[in-house]
């Protein structure tokens, strides 16, 4: 196969959801992790105020778990852009996805 | 050779801003670009570079290295999750939080550049704001970047 017959995606095929997963836990990430940032390091200039209404143990799951997915989506599109083999990629995606998942869990748990 | 440019633009436009309409097929035979298969199926490449072929990191541009710096600034943040997250739990305690504010302001250096470099790809792929001044933006991105963490570091 020459490079000018070779196919491209379309974006109603395979692969969407994880990009636009990947885009908007991105943007989500952007506005959560600004909240942590700022009643972690910079309680002085009144972002406490997250966690007096309630707001800030569930806005960090929230975080933890975008993290996590952003996280894996990163590793994953590193993954498909290398020249390993397919068939070794898709068990790699799964064990990387995996392993996110079970820290994830311990995370909750714990 | 369209549907290369689109799809290059919303894969991955850190690396695609540097491509024209006129650019051709060939520099994907050059070895310009790093195998791109979303869909796991080898006959879908988007682009390819071979990364071993070291002459082509000659002709890196602002874009190649904005593409580079926003996958090891991904794999650092990666990194300080574990070290803030992972290796507490196994110790049996909560998170790490560094003790030293120049350790601080690396994170959140790291921090800032991926998630400007990261609106900035977002921008380019969905409305494709800054694909023909990509250099520019870029730049813009590391200064505004600059300013946020010196502004951070000096009220921290």
């Amino acid at each position: 196969m020459t490079a000018d017959t070779l196919e491209t995606r379309s974006p109603s095929d395979v692969g969407y959801s994880a990009w636009i997963l990947h885009r908007v836990s991105a943007l989500a990430l952007v506005v959560l992790l600004a909240i942590h940032l700022g009643v972690q390091l910079f309680p002085q200039y009144g972002f406490t105020v997250v966690a007096e209404v309630g707001l800030y143990r569930p806005l960090l799951t929230a975080t933890l778990v975008l993290v996590l997915l952003h996280g894996f989506l990163g590793v994953r599109a590193t993954l498909l852009e290398t020249s390993i083999g397919t068939g070794s990629k898709r068990p790699l995606v799964w064990l990387v996805g995996s392993a996110f998942l079970v820290f994830l869990a311990l995370r909750l748990i714990v | 050779m369209r549907q290369y440019i689109v799809w290059g633009i919303v894969t991955c436009s850190a690396l695609e801003a540097s491509i024209s309409p006129k650019s051709s097929i060939p520099w994907i035979q050059k070895g310009m670009y790093v195998a791109m298969d979303t869909s796991l199926n080898e006959n879908r490449v988007t682009y390819r570079r071979r990364v071993s072929d070291l002459k082509s990191w000659l002709r890196y541009t602002p874009e190649h290295v904005a593409f580079a710096l926003h996958r090891i600034t991904g794999w650092l943040l990666l990194g300080w999750v574990g070290l803030h997250l992972a290796i507490p739990v196994l110790e049996g305690g909560n998170v790490y939080v560094p003790e030293s504010a120049a350790m601080t302001v690396f994170v959140i250096a790291v921090l800032v550049f991926h998630g400007f470099n990261g609106i900035r790809l977002i921008a380019a792929e969905l409305f494709g704001v800054g694909i023909s001044q990509a250099r520019r933006v870029f730049y813009a991105t590391l200064i505004a970047a600059a300013a946020l963490v010196i502004i951070t570091g000096v009220t921290l």
